[in-house]
């Protein structure tokens, strides 16, 4: 279905509605009061879906789905959205969102990530070293230029 | 009581339902207004704005914070006060479950609210609300959706601040109308209160360097239950629980009724109890804290708003609108304007003031801005929340807590070894430990009273220029440069009562400039390595004492020193900074026991016949590519240090490919010369360091004596330097400066085969302690030690020892200052020894000597575990050699051959040449 389809439905209702306004002015009063609900029902639907697109396409403009790093510097560095480890030539890339309650972490503390939120503490590799998280940190998909040597990291693919 | 009863009846002079909806209405009032100057498409910014710059605004946005709190509390205690009224039961079903669903929207338009203000809180509240909200099962992400939005955009919850969620409130109220109004004086006096709340306290912004992150008070509570619970699934569904309870109320008999109200009642007193443990006793990352000790006081808001009163309506003596920086987010820079001396990396135009020396950047009100400032940023006790903030040098901070220089673990762990407080040099410690204990040992009292002011942590208090003194300060301690310049200013600022008109305009500079005077306070002494390093060794003179012959220089603290020979290095002009790296001197986050394991640079490093690799410029890790910025450096890739594998970022290559050391501070392009043929022989040497033999001379101190001396005034410097009566006090023996003693060090290589390095030895301790005057029941009455320690002394020049200085001196094989001589007769030869000084009663051993002339000592014998003298074996083989030396020159082809074949050449030896012969009974030592 595409945006046309919506459009052309849209149009179609309106004129729908025009043709039964009109003809239910020969309805009486407790009639025309239900046709008006029915009628007010069929607008509804697509008034809804004209609405959810609209909403659809500011999310889209808006939405930031990766990130482009020039280069990964050695050892534990924040990113905004994400974090990256890199031990000599091994690059890690995980999502900064604490998985306890979605926290940005964004400070280490003797070498472990640390959520600033409730204390919880991962270790290098995204594992959890004290609670209350309970699960490890999500490890992103990243693809590596081969010219520039540029990062770009996937916030939306796990690995 | 009856007064206090009184005053209280009087205070209530309307009901909490009035009370409450005055608030409201004060709350939306001041926010309809407040929606003019805040930018939704920048909220952090806008507010930092409306508090900086528009202090009506800024009055406004505390009257709405304020009046929201207060409405929060007291629909609280409306709520209360219906329930012990049976105010349930007079409103109508529907209703009913209408007035609990505004429940939720209350709290939602308070913490949509503390969202807008956009700062660090606001963002992580509003990530931990958006989680839990998508929690909710079904409908969870279009509720979050529907609730937040999207980040990093504030569209939506600012339209759910300002329609939905009020709106809805609104819409409660009117139903509430028709039984509940306020009076008008109700409103005024609530009007009254809130009003002039606002004028004095602020609402709270996040303090941008304080790493506490806190909800909205209300929320504390919640999140020390979050704390407790993996799930979150759970006080997700423990809030709808007790929402349905309450909404069950009206259904419920009577007695079920009262019960579920205890309930309630109880549960509201838990989160009271949670709610003032979270707001007082969490810090950082959630962790305990005592809210009234120094070190935790950070709450990580900025509060104060005192001043909003006097410059809305005293007006300050500045008027600031006319120095308000086009781009100013703080308000240092109305008065601090035009300060210079700071790099671009730390120009207050762009980090701003504040990032360094906290203080409250959020007002022009001078006493409020001062207000929790740091003068010396650097100081470690405050670098987590200056110089190692998050977004500056994390990492820094937290690493040099652990290097040697801040832990002084080497320090204290010899100390109490020599205390025997401990059965090896090799404990682990942290100067720190030692500040917080009450009891301290003889050796931590020994250590406080004479060694620990040499620390990194070791904090400074004023402004001082760097003198052969100057000691700890954390990263000013090395970072930081004045002038002549910063340094006047500073004091007439300070000497004149630190009036406006003599505000400093020059900053001391903030850089990788770290010279040798930056290192001298702290190594002049023990090892006194920067002195040797420029060619002084100390003396017992005293300034007077001085003969005028231009080779003596004394230092501030009145310590003579003599000049000696300079190490070749210095002489060529270069600094500690061109040998040692940013990860030897600020740690690499390992804590190690002794200074040989933290320093890695080695002399094969660059001194070598090997071929270097090279790194390239991008793959060099975060900080050495910082340094090679800071420092300008352009080359693309850098070589590696043979042994250590440190970058060299101050090495490059020429023309013809010659590798030049540049260094760092003079500019200078040195060649890095390649080991001579000797040095690389491997049958002979191979054990022995460079150092071993590059060595010119160690300065050395024996017989010292330690004493605790009730009336003896010293110092305890374990807190400021304050003087103390009652030290330990130490008399030094007999100082010199002569090549040094060698020993042996081993270790286990990590492929598990022993290695065996041959070191320059000073004696580390012969003293004695007397224990008794310090503790007289201590169990050991006198202490006594002959102890060496393994030194890099820092006296290198181009050529070696020669061969006899070593296989033919008794200091160099530690037999101490004496005769040693080779005495043949016949066929037999054997060595003999006389010392200079007499032997000491307690191990029969000369005053100087390391170990016994072919002997082998028991029990400790140095300040390391792996480090001893040579055995009876090695002498044997260093004075064979000797013997040999006795007739042939060293430069002679014998001994030159010897070097690469050694037992070849013994097979055959001369008719002539007459060997020590170890298994005579004449060659074993005796006993005198
Ligand atoms: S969000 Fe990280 S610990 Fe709760």
């Amino acid at each position: 279905m595409d945006d046309c389809f919506f459009a052309h439905s849209a149009c179609t209702d309106i004129i729908h509605f025009l043709y039964l306004y009109i003809m239910s002015s020969y309805l009486p009063q407790a009639g025309r009061r239900k046709f008006f609900k029915v009628l007010g029902g069929i607008l509804a639907a697509p008034f809804l879906v004209v609405a959810g697109m609209a909403i659809k396409k500011t999310e889209q403009n808006q939405g930031k789905s990766r990130i482009i790093l020039p280069a990964i510097p050695e050892g534990i560095s924040f990113h905004g959205a994400v974090i990256t480890i890199r031990t000599g030539k091994k690059v890690r890339v995980l999502s900064s969102s604490c998985t306890h309650l979605g926290c940005r972490i964004q400070s280490t503390r003797e070498g472990h990530l640390q959520c600033p939120c409730h204390g919880s503490e991962f270790s290098g590799d995204g594992s959890v070293l004290k609670g209350p998280a309970d699960r490890p940190l999500t490890s992103l998909h990243y693809k590596t230029d081969p010219v520039s040597g540029q990062f770009t990291i996937y916030l939306n693919r796990n690995v | 009581m009856s007064l206090f009863r009184k005053t209280f009846r009087y205070l209530l002079f309307d009901t909490y339902g009035a009370f409450s909806m005055a608030l409201l209405v004060i709350c939306i009032l001041s926010g309809i207004i407040l929606a003019i100057p805040f930018n939704v498409s920048a909220p952090h910014d806008s507010v930092i704005r409306i508090m900086l710059y528009n202090p009506p605004a800024a009055w406004l946005r505390n009257l709405h914070y304020w009046s929201a709190q207060l409405f929060l509390v007291f629909f609280i205690l409306h709520l209360w006060e219906q329930f012990s009224q049976w105010g349930e039961q007079r409103v109508g079903r529907g209703l009913w479950f209408v007035l609990v669903v505004a429940i939720l929207f209350v709290f939602f338009a308070m913490l949509s609210g503390f969202i807008l203000k956009g700062d660090a809180d606001s963002l992580q509240a509003r990530r931990i609300l958006h989680e839990l909200l998508t929690k909710i099962p079904v409908a969870g992400k279009l509720l979050a959706w529907f609730f937040l939005g999207r980040e990093p955009g504030f569209q939506i919850i600012y339209v759910q601040h300002i329609a939905v969620a009020t709106l809805f409130l609104v819409v409660i109220t009117y139903e509430h109308a028709h039984t509940l109004w306020a009076r008008h004086d109700t409103f005024l006096v609530m009007l009254l209160i809130t009003g002039v709340t606002a004028l004095l306290f602020n609402a709270p912004l996040h303090d941008p360097h304080d790493p506490v992150l806190k909800g909205p008070w209300y929320f504390n509570g919640l999140q020390e239950i979050l704390h407790w619970m993996s799930n979150p699934g759970w006080s997700v569904l423990l809030v709808v629980l007790i929402l349905m309870l309450i909404w069950f109320l009206p259904y419920l008999k009577a007695y079920q009724e009262k019960y579920v109200k205890k309930i309630l009642a109880g549960s509201l007193f838990i989160y009271l109890l949670l709610t003032l443990m979270g707001y007082y006793f969490r810090g950082e990352a959630w962790q305990w804290v005592i809210p009234w000790r120094q070190q935790d006081r950070h709450s990580g808001q900025v509060k104060a708003g005192a001043g909003l009163a006097r410059t809305l309506f005293l007006r300050n003596d500045l008027s600031f609108q006319d120095t308000l920086p086009a781009s100013g987010k703080e308000g240092c820079i109305s008065c601090h304007a035009h300060t210079q001396g700071l790099s671009p990396a730390h120009d207050p135009l762009s980090i701003g003031c504040s990032s360094c020396h906290l203080g409250n950047p959020y007002t022009t009100d001078k006493k409020d801005a001062h207000k929790g400032m740091v003068l010396i940023p650097g100081n470690l006790s405050e670098a987590r929340l200056t110089c190692g903030t998050t977004d500056c040098h994390p990492d820094i901070s937290d690493r040099i807590r652990n290097t040697l220089m801040s832990s002084l673990s080497g320090m204290i762990g010899v100390d109490k070894f020599v205390f025997n407080e401990h059965p090896n040099p090799d404990g682990h410690y942290h100067v720190r430990d030692l500040q917080d204990k009450k009891a301290l040992s003889a050796s931590e009292t020994h250590l406080k009273n004479l060694c620990v002011s040499c620390h990194l942590g070791n904090t400074r208090s004023r402004p001082e220029v760097l003198t052969d003194e100057s000691r700890g300060g954390g990263c000013s301690a090395c970072h930081l440069n004045h002038n002549n310049r910063t340094l006047s200013e500073w004091s007439s600022y300070l000497a004149g009562n630190k009036t406006d008109t003599l505000l400093p305009h020059h900053h001391p500079s903030l850089s990788l400039r770290i010279t040798n005077e930056h290192c001298f306070g702290c190594h002049s002494r023990s090892g006194r390595i920067s002195p040797n390093y420029e060619g002084w060794h100390e003396t017992f003179l005293a300034h007077e004492q001085i003969p005028d012959t231009g080779r003596f220089r004394t230092l501030h603290d009145g310590r003579v020193f003599t000049y000696v020979s300079e190490d070749i290095h210095h002489h060529n002009g270069m600094d500690c900074i061109d040998c040692h790296t940013s990860y030897e001197l600020m740690g690499n986050g390992k804590e190690y026991r002794h200074e040989e394991r933290q320093v890695t640079v080695r002399c094969e490093d660059c001194h070598t016949n090997k071929t270097h690799n090279w790194i390239s410029r991008r793959d060099l890790d975060k900080e050495n590519r910082l340094i090679a910025e800071l420092r300008k450096l352009k080359a693309d890739s850098f070589p590696e240090g043979i042994v250590s594998g440190n970058p060299l970022l101050n090495v490059r290559s020429d023309s013809n490919k010659r590798l030049l050391l540049h260094t760092k501070l003079t500019g200078k392009d040195l060649p890095m010369l390649p080991p001579v043929a000797a040095c690389t022989r491997k049958e002979a040497h191979q054990a022995v360091s460079c150092t071993a033999c590059h060595t010119t001379w160690a300065p050395s101190c024996i017989g010292c004596h330690n004493q605790w001396e009730p009336n003896a005034r010293g110092y305890d410097m374990l807190h400021d330097n304050q003087p103390v009566l009652r030290s330990w006090v130490e008399y030094a023996g007999i100082m010199s400066a002569a090549p040094p003693a060698l020993g042996v060090s081993t270790d286990t290589t990590s492929s598990g085969d022993l290695r065996k390095e041959v070191l320059p030895a000073i004696p580390g301790m012969i003293l004695t302690i007397d224990m008794h005057s310090f503790n007289p029941t201590s169990h050991d009455s006198l202490i006594f030690h002959r102890l060496f320690a393994p030194a890099q002394p820092h006296t290198i020049s181009a050529k070696g020892r020669h061969c006899k200085s070593c296989h033919n001196s008794p200091q160099a094989l530690g037999f101490g200052k004496g005769s040693l001589t080779y005495v043949v007769s016949g066929r037999y030869g054997h060595w003999k020894f006389t010392s200079d000084y007499v032997t000491r009663p307690e191990d029969g051993l000369p005053e100087d000597a390391w170990t016994g002339f072919l002997q082998e000592r028991d029990g400790p014998v140095s300040t390391r575990s792996n480090f001893r003298p040579f055995n009876i074996q090695e002498q044997q083989k260093i004075l064979t050699v000797g013997a040999c030396l006795t007739c042939h020159p060293e430069n002679s082809k014998v001994m030159q051959k010897s070097l690469t074949r050694y037992q070849k050449e013994l097979s055959h030896l001369s008719p002539n040449c007459i060997l020590p012969d170890w298994n005579d009974v004449r060659t074993l030592p005796k006993d005198e």
